[in-house]
């Protein structure tokens, strides 16, 4: 099984599991774009209604910068693999997010990769082909 | 004596056994079927458009078109409010049913909702006396080995589900649910509604049993609520509260 394969099916597991999120309406996070943010984890919030990663990373001129990460809430996330201690304060994670549109560095979790590769998802996370993870209570994303 | 005492304790044990048997078994841990696939089939309900009357049909579009747009729409769980009925019931996070005499309990992950639905053969308290709440009163009946849940006063906080279609204080859920077989639980809810809806209408969810070991987990949402930031303006502040109309009752 390709890892796209592999995304595709974790996909697919967590559409049948009917994820729903809607504690807000997800209009402040630019669903058209994702970045990568690498850095060092400086809290991990294990919370609902959901969880956050606060990670510190470096702009382009060099100043330290916490990125507010939020991710779903810890019931979906033990359901597709997570755990609370996936994720420690000094661990250096690479996440992809979608940004916040304001500009202010944070956004939503789509995947974090960890240091030895390991690769968790969100439940909004995008397939490569293009598909959505979980999205079917993910607000604007039920209709398109 | 001790014969005695022993047979008097298996006779009362009879009797609580004989008391506790409901036609069918629900107990246990139920999520949606992955055959349903979504909380809330949209290609079936646009299908299927909600029975609105017009002027609820034009309120929805809006609402619809300022959640696609990201922008602010009423929605309780941003406050913190429980989901309610019939949303408590979208399978979104598993649900534990307990099966007890005279009542099945159903405990629902998401905010941790608890719905009492009465089968002791009680009715709804009479219209002064009722409560309006998140969940309803409920009171059930069996049909054969189908259990009918009757629901009403509840509040017009609540929305069907992540589309956010509104219901009144007048709504009347029925609820028939039915085990196909001992791991699959088909639960259909009609809608009725004389102040928002032509007519009556249905969804199904379909149930399947959880997984060995999967149960329902603890979920506060004051833990860490952080709500949208929005910049007000007077189309903002309607959303602040569900639709005024909704509220009927004195």
């Amino acid at each position: 099984m390709k890892a796209g394969q592999r995304w595709a099916a974790a996909v697919l597991l967590l559409c049948g599991s009917g994820v729903a999120l809607a504690h807000h309406s997800y209009g402040m996070f630019d669903r058209e774009n994702e970045r990568t943010v690498s850095g060092v984890v400086q809290e991990f919030q294990w919370t609902n209604p959901h969880s956050r990663l606060l990670v510190l990373a470096t702009d382009a001129k060099g100043a330290a910068q916490t990125w507010t990460i939020e991710i779903g809430p810890p019931g979906q996330l033990v359901r597709t693999g997570w755990k609370r201690n996936s994720v420690k304060p000094g661990d250096k994670v690479d996440v992809l997010i979608n940004p916040l549109k304001d500009g202010t560095p944070g956004g939503r979790l789509l995947m974090v990769t960890l240091a030895d590769g390991q690769k968790l998802y969100d439940v909004v996370f995008r397939t490569p082909d293009g598909g959505r993870g979980g999205a079917a209570g993910v607000g604007a994303e039920v209709h398109k | 004596m001790a014969v005695a005492l022993l047979l008097g304790a298996l006779s009362a044990q009879g009797a609580v056994k004989e008391k506790n048997l409901a036609p069918a078994d629900f107990s246990g841990v139920w999520v949606l079927s992955p055959k349903q696939g979504r909380t809330y089939d949209p290609d079936a309900q646009l299908k299927q458009q909600p029975p609105l009357k017009p002027e609820w049909k034009e309120q929805w579009d809006k609402t619809r078109a300022r959640q696609m747009a990201g922008m602010r729409i009423w929605d309780p769980l941003s406050r913190c409010l429980p989901p309610g009925m019939p949303r408590t019931m979208s399978g979104s996070y598993p649900m534990e049913i307990l099966m007890t005499p005279g009542r099945v309990t159903v405990l629902t992950e998401l905010y941790n909702e608890t719905r009492r639905i009465w089968t002791d053969g009680r009715g709804h308290p009479p219209p002064d006396e009722i409560e309006y709440t998140f969940v309803g009163d409920s009171v059930g009946h069996w049909e054969g080995d189908t259990l009918v849940i009757d629901t009403v006063a509840v509040r017009e906080e609540s929305v069907l589900d992540v589309m956010f279609i509104p219901h009144s204080d007048q709504a009347h859920f029925t609820e028939r649910a039915h085990l196909k077989n001992k791991d699959e639980l088909d639960w259909t809810i009609t809608m009725e509604d004389p102040v928002v809806y032509t007519r009556p209408w249905t969804v199904t969810r379909k149930f399947v049993r959880a997984a060995a070991g999967d149960g329902v987990r603890e979920f506060v949402c004051a833990e860490n609520n952080q709500p949208d930031k929005y910049v007000d303006s007077p189309e903002d502040a309607f959303y602040e509260h569900p639709d005024p109309r909704l509220k009927t009752r004195e």
